[in-house]
């Protein structure tokens, strides 16, 4: 009796915590779209939706600017919380995010780098050598890890090293070509303006493509907590989940950042945020969810603080996430002291 | 131990040398290059002004990047971990939040701005002590928790400066670094706080190697450590905080300068304060130039180049520092 008690609480309990954030998404997304420049109220939403009249500048601010915007919150929320975990598991280092292995910044280093040299390049040619420069930053990365046989804290500066040499380098190239400098210089920090819907489509195609490719796999996920010898005794093929895991993790990543910019410690903090929900099952459901969540709470925040000019959304999702980090590192380190 | 100290002398002898070749070569380098010969003996007014603007420039940036630096060993020293850096530890940039925040709401004064920068420094390492628990021998927390600190700080900055009623550009070298359109009086004052500050450290650095023995140990040989530890903690704050009302947050420098000296000289106190010094000037120095000689008519900020020539640099110092060949 106890002991079913006991599972259907268990089984309850990841459920209601599911379902609150899904309803948060819902709430979060409708305020978005109330609030901006412009402040609309819920039945003119409707109104505007029932009368689908194209031309009108409330269906334009609303679905042709705003709902971009939030859906584009919470695909990229969702992928970079996505990556984050996946780099967590398959490092083994609670600390490993996109940004921490240089991913990020040389991403966006390669986006600028496109712009600079093909000005009419467009999205998808860009995604493609956005992820070639993104996979040979992180190769070139673990090989200098590998080489040097760093311990963690290593690990850290190495990679808060190659952020700011990439930061500085794109800062330059930003000053000596001052070509759309403003627009550059919000992308360097995340934001989630001017997004159009063909930009959505994009995105949707490899989000979907990649969050289904991840579900299938989520069961293995935990696997990867094992060790080769562990692995390698229960007969699984460890090296194989572990690449297709990482691959996962760099494409989210390539594919979101090339989008809005960096949101530096954001995929860091969303999986440890969700671990005391989650409990090691589902992780990947969890971290998708909040991190939607997250960034579209940190979209309104960018549109209530200053609606006329909207900082960017990364400095936003910074300012969340920094004291989570130290929360983070306060239990995870100075647990007994 | 007499190898040791020829090695010192070798290096500081290079070192200084470097820096006047540079020092001269700045001089003539830039938008506009200057043949210093013809110059000196002319009396061509353009040239005078220009000339003087870039010894002032020259000037700050060997003392910020040379203080920056000194402050930096200091703090490497206190805590005892070789990877510490003010703007890894929110210093810098608690510094630069309060300089901002004065000079947007109240009165724009550079001794005000001095005094700030000093207390917000020395607030930062505070602050980041207080949320570590107090526990410095976990390096990688202590880190983590600085560099949480210095990057959301630097969010709020880049909050009030994109709201700021004046232009962006007043306030721009306090997030980069730069050296463009510095003060006759800031100049002042980091040379008067550079004349205070280098020989107090000379004087009392001498003993700071009881930073590497324990208290118990202290005790017996009647050492009273926490005194070394406050005067150091106070001189670094007032190092890094003079530094950063020169030329604002400078990454990189910190972590570098030192543990290069380090790798020239091994960690003997008095005389890695004075190399420590000398590297961060030279490659501060060595990064404005290039930033105003690369490309012309704009400049990039120098502590951009500083992070740019930093990393390679970093990534060096890290391969010595986990391949053992360090003291």
């Amino acid at each position: 009796m106890n002991k079913r008690y006991k599972v259907i609480l268990n089984f309850s309990k990841q459920q209601f915590a599911l379902s609150i954030g899904v309803i948060l998404i819902i709430f979060l997304s409708l305020y978005n779209l109330q609030y901006g420049v412009t402040h609309y109220e819920l039945p003119e939403i409707f109104s505007a939706l029932w009368h689908r009249n194209e031309n009108a500048i409330i269906f334009i601010t609303l679905f042709k600017i705003r709902l971009p915007m939030i859906l584009m919150a919470i695909m990229a929320g969702a992928g970079m919380a996505i990556a984050g975990l996946l780099l967590q598991k398959v490092t083994q280092n609670p600390l490993a995010c996109p940004s921490l292995t240089g991913m990020e910044y040389g991403t966006a280093l390669c986006v600028i780098l496109v712009y600079l040299f093909l000005p009419n390049a467009n999205r998808l040619h860009v995604l493609c050598i956005a992820l070639l420069g993104g996979v040979f930053n992180f190769i070139l990365i673990q090989c200098l890890i590998k080489k040097m046989g760093v311990s963690l804290i290593g690990i850290t500066l190495i990679g808060i090293a190659f952020d700011a040499l990439y930061f500085s380098v794109i800062q330059a190239i930003l000053i000596a070509f001052p070509m759309q400098a403003q627009a550059m210089l919000y992308n360097l920090n995340g934001s989630i303006q001017g997004i159009t819907v063909a930009d959505i489509q994009l995105t949707f195609i490899f989000f979907s493509v990649l969050l289904t490719i991840t579900l299938l796999f989520s069961r293995r996920l935990n696997l990867l907590d094992l060790d080769d010898n562990q692995a390698a005794s229960l007969g699984f093929n460890i090296f194989k989940y572990r690449f297709i895991m990482l691959a996962l993790s760099l494409l989210f990543t390539v594919v979101m950042t090339s989008m809005i910019g960096p949101l530096l410690f954001f995929s860091l903090i969303v999986p440890h945020v969700v671990k005391p929900f989650s409990g090691n099952k589902n992780s990947i459901v969890f971290c998708a969810v909040f991190g939607a969540v997250l960034l579209l709470f940190a979209q309104l925040l960018t549109q209530l603080i200053t609606p006329q000019t909207p900082p960017p959304v990364g400095i936003i999702s910074l300012l969340i996430a920094a004291p989570l980090l130290i929360y983070i590192t306060r239990q995870y380190f100075y647990a007994n002291s | 131990m007499r190898i040791a100290d020829v090695n010192v002398k070798k290096y500081t002898t290079i070192l200084s040398f470097l820096l006047l070749v540079v020092f001269v070569a700045g001089l003539s380098l830039g938008t506009i290059n200057i043949n210093l010969f013809q110059e000196i003996f002319s009396h061509h007014e353009d040239m005078k002004f220009i000339l003087q603007m870039r010894i002032e420039r020259e000037i700050m940036a060997i003392c910020c990047g040379g203080m920056l630096a000194t402050g930096s060993a200091m703090l490497q020293d206190l805590t005892g971990n070789k990877m510490v850096a003010p703007d890894l530890i929110g210093m810098t940039s608690v510094a630069c939040l309060l300089i901002i925040i004065c000079n947007l709401f109240w009165i724009k004064s550079p001794i005000l701005n001095e005094l700030l920068a000093i207390t917000g420094s020395a607030l930062g390492f505070l602050a980041c002590l207080f949320l570590a628990k107090n526990n410095i021998a976990n390096r990688l927390g202590f880190v983590l928790i600085g560099v949480s600190i210095s990057f959301a700080l630097s969010a709020v900055m880049q909050l009030l400066i994109l709201n700021a009623p004046e232009s962006m550009d007043a306030y721009f070298h306090f997030m980069t670094g730069s050296l463009y359109a510095t003060q006759f009086e800031t100049v002042l004052i980091v040379i008067s706080a550079v004349l205070i500050a280098l020989p107090v450290c000379f004087i009392i650095s001498k003993r700071f190697l009881v930073f590497s023995l324990d208290s118990a140990t202290c005790h017996s040989i009647g050492v009273s450590i926490k005194t070394y530890r406050i005067s150091s903690f106070l001189l670094a704050a007032f190092l890094v905080g003079s530094s950063v009302v020169g030329v604002g947050h400078l990454g990189f420098l910190g972590i570098v300068a030192p543990n290069l000296a380090r790798l020239m000289v091994g960690n003997r106190p008095p005389h890695i304060f004075i190399l420590s010094f000398l590297v961060g000037g030279l490659i501060y120095l060595f990064a404005d130039i290039l930033g105003r000689c690369l490309i012309s008519p704009v400049e990039i900020p120098a502590g951009m180049l500083t992070n740019i020539l930093g990393a390679p640099l970093f990534i060096y110092i890290l391969f010595k520092y986990y391949r053992g060949q360090y003291e």
